[in-house]
């Protein structure tokens, strides 16, 4: 892969544009706080995806941001990546005091990965049954249902 | 009307066992105007809507009310949620293609083509110009389709059956077209990675052409029936209204956030297909209210229009799939699509394993941005895959936009937002 | 019987004779053929939109397809219909929704399952959120495809009348493992991992 970067107000971000890629890593709480109030100020004004991945004994919680308004930032879907050891409730602080339009979809990052957004204004579950037993669907060790279905009639 | 049927008081919530409305008046009926005051807060009633059709589909929206007038609205959704992205880890990359289809069931090429677009980033294929005309084709054609949905909806929840028995049998002379491109009525899978499975029918683009001009005739007559209706405009004009800076902060995306006049697309902002070589506006509004949403796809249709009759003008002749795929047919399915122009799967597409990278793509959808983002790690399956459609980005509308209105006027914004809950849920 | 004075005619205890004439209908046969009848041309399904072989079923009410000439009218509360089509997929939260709706359905009714996912699962047989249209309520008809087109769903709604004619009853109700509001889901949950 290519290893280009840009810079935006100071802040350098790995680069792949045949891919699409534009990201800067956040090493911990306070500087994805940081981060992430100079990105908005720069101009990213909404956050377009809020997700994780499971990479076996980390998670990595990622935000999607872009711009409706800087036509130069725009074209970039820019994301920024905290990574955190995993457990049964993970602890990030939360985006949504900067960018509100978080506000969903890190209820849904919640239910489906554990991850708990400190200071989020309504960490509840968005998408499963509140009574629902599985933990953390999304993670690699939930299982699928194994058999399929017959149609016993 | 036909709304009223959607709502019901749900017995066992403990809020509404409350609220009975005769306990109510026996309570307050010595009480003074403080004393009443006090009460307000206990007088908050909880109304929920859905799941059931009218009024909202597949979803339920909790809603506490102060008299009629809303105070707090918290969508409650999950009804159609599938699990599309624990499932698409688990299937080979080309088996994501029906899956993301069936969640957009209204607006599939769209889908098909965000999700193709990953894939190919991922592998680093270039589809050739024919085929990236043919997706645009497509996807308009799909985005029509889509627009006459929504708007037919529309008219079933301010109960206007006319205009839905319009916009359904409107539709359907597109759908004919897609279904003549691809084979199927509504789920066409017909974007694969690096081109298109079938190329264009001998004739097409003169039924097409009819079907276009049949179209723009039938869109004046919307205006006369629908459109400048004063029963319409009554119910929808003022209505629900969302200001720029709020659309912006909320991140609203598609034809409700370009009605309250932020002038962004994502075929040209993050341009994709052939859309850079087509002349095509971007209308905004500035209104922001239910009435200029509407009139959004009205005119959003117009534009469509426009880009079919200039794909169908200028397409490039030259092969529908690119070099990299073709060279991996077997000999018979090469003979295949010399003779009749069309793509059969070779192996290759069930034992992809794009090397180990990211990628994100974004779409203009009927409904908005629909964002990509693929992970993987050398592998026969998505080791991530993450994807927002563009109903789930318009949910905080909700929250934000129906709290100070009327409980009576909660079908017209709900209907406004052409909201489709399968495709919010995923 | 006997005859008044001024035109009356009294035909006894009417009670009696109302009731005679009752089993006398019931024995002919004729009455049940005609409630088959009336059911076969007014099978109203419910509204209820469970996923999204829903856009099938609104084409299939459009003009189009114009479903009504079967006397197929999508009507809003459930206390008024007689029949459910589900609509593909029932997650969950749907599965109790959907037994709330039909038992809130007067008898007799019918049940369509409309599309692969009703029947089986479709593409998301093995997704942790979705239960089988079967386990939740009784199915009298089920209707393949992925959507299945609306001549298909005309067709089903054939079948049903076809059914009804020939005096068949409605799918027996079953033990449902896919619990209603009331028992809570974790019934649904244990349905799904069983
Ligand atoms: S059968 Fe197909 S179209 Fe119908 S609900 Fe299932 S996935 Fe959707």
């Amino acid at each position: 892969m290519t290893a280009a970067s840009r810079v935006i107000t100071g802040i350098t971000f790995t680069t792949d544009e045949a891919k699409r890629i534009f990201e800067v890593e956040a090493s911990d709480g306070a500087h994805l706080l940081d981060l992430a109030t100079r990105l908005k100020a720069a101009g990213f004004d909404h956050c377009l995806s809020v997700t994780a991945e499971d990479l076996g004994d980390r998670l990595a919680v990622l935000w999607h941001i872009s711009s409706y308004t800087n036509k130069e930032l725009s074209g970039m879907n820019a994301q920024i990546r905290l990574i955190v050891s995993k457990s049964d409730n993970v602890e990030v602080p939360t985006l949504t005091g900067i960018w509100e339009s978080a506000n969903f979809l890190e209820r849904e990052t919640y239910e489906m990965f554990g991850v708990v957004f400190k200071g989020h204004p309504d960490m509840r579950r968005l998408l499963l049954p509140d009574d629902f037993t599985g933990k953390w669907p999304m993670r690699k060790d939930f299982p699928l249902k194994k058999t399929p279905w017959r149609v016993q009639k | 009307m036909a709304y009223e049927e959607g709502f019901s008081i749900e017995k066992n919530s403990v809020e509404g066992a409350k609220m009975s409305a005769s306990q109510d008046r026996a309570t307050t009926a010595n009480l003074t105007y403080d004393e009443l005051a006090g009460l307000k807060a206990e007088r908050e009633l909880v109304l929920l809507i859905g799941p059931a059709h009218p009024g909202s589909g597949h979803m339920k929206i909790k809603v506490w009310m102060d008299g009629d007038i809303i105070q707090r609205v918290d969508p409650d959704i999950g009804f159609v949620h599938r699990t599309t992205e624990k499932l698409s880890e688990n299937r080979l990359y080309i088996k994501a293609i029906p899956i993301v289809e069936r969640v957009m069931l209204p607006d599939t090429i769209n889908a098909n083509l965000a999700y193709v677009i990953a894939l190919e980033r991922l592998l680093g294929i270039e589809p050739t110009p024919r085929a990236q005309y043919l997706r645009t084709l497509t996807s308009e054609i799909n985005r029509i389709t889509s627009h006459l949905y929504g708007i037919g909806l529309y008219g079933i929840f301010l109960g206007s059956s006319t205009v839905y028995m319009w916009a359904f049998a409107d539709r359907e002379p597109l759908i004919d077209l897609l279904e003549e491109i691809s084979g199927a009525r509504i789920t066409y899978s017909y974007i694969i990675p690096g081109g298109v499975r079938w190329d264009l029918p001998a004739g097409f683009k003169e039924r097409a052409e009819t079907v276009l001009q049949y179209m723009e005739a039938r869109l004046k007559d919307y205006e006369k029936i629908w459109v400048k209706n004063p029963v319409v405009m009554d119910r929808t004009e003022g209505v629900g209204i969302v200001s720029k800076s709020d659309a912006i902060r909320l991140g609203i995306t598609g034809p409700n956030l370009r009605a309250s006049g932020v002038d962004y697309d994502t075929r040209r902002a993050k341009p994709y297909a052939a859309y850079p070589n087509l002349d095509f506006n971007v209308p905004t509004f500035s209104e922001g209210d239910c009435y200029a949403r509407l009139l959004q796809r009205v005119e959003e249709i117009e534009q469509s229009i426009r880009i079919i009759r200039q794909v169908l003008k200028d397409i490039p002749d030259g092969r529908i799939i690119s070099d990299d795929i073709y060279s991996k047919m077997n000999p018979l399915q090469k003979r295949m699509y010399e003779m009749k122009h069309r793509v059969m799967f070779p192996a290759y597409m069930a034992s992809m394993r794009p090397a180990a990278g990211r990628s994100t793509a974004s779409v203009e959808a009927g409904r908005g941005e629909i964002f990509f983002y693929l992970v993987s790690n050398g592998d026969k399956v998505p080791f991530r895959f993450r994807w927002v459609t563009p109903s789930f980005l318009n949910l905080p509308f909700f929250t934000h936009v129906m709290v100070g209105q009327h409980l009576a006027d909660l079908p017209a914004i709900y209907g406004s937002s052409d909201y489709f809950p399968p495709e919010a849920d995923r | 019987m006997g005859g008044g004075a001024d035109g009356v005619a009294y035909f006894g205890n009417l009670e009696k004779v109302s009731k005679k004439a009752v089993s006398f209908l019931k024995k002919q046969g004729y009455v049940k053929s005609m409630i088959n009848w009336g059911d076969k041309f007014s099978l109203w399904p419910v509204h209820l939109m469970t996923s999204c072989c829903g856009t099938e079923f609104a084409a299939a009410s459009g003009p189009r397809f114009d479903l009504e000439r079967l006397g197929f009218l999508p009507f809003g509360g459930p206390r008024q219909t007689n029949l459910i089509v589900i609509e593909g997929t029932t997650t969950l939260k749907m599965a109790r929704s959907v037994r709330i709706v039909w038992e809130q359905m007067p008898a007799p009714k019918w049940v369509i399952a409309m599309g692969a996912c009703a029947m089986d699962g479709g593409i998301f047989y093995d997704s942790y959120n979705t239960v089988p249209a079967r386990d939740i309520v009784p199915v009298d008809i089920f209707l393949a495809g992925c959507p299945p087109r609306p001549e298909a769903l005309a067709r089903a709604v054939v079948m049903l009348q076809e059914s009804i004619v020939k005096n068949r009853p409605p799918a027996a109700d079953i033990q449902v493992t896919a619990a209603p509001a009331t028992s809570g889901s974790k019934d649904v949950v244990e349905a799904v991992s069983k």
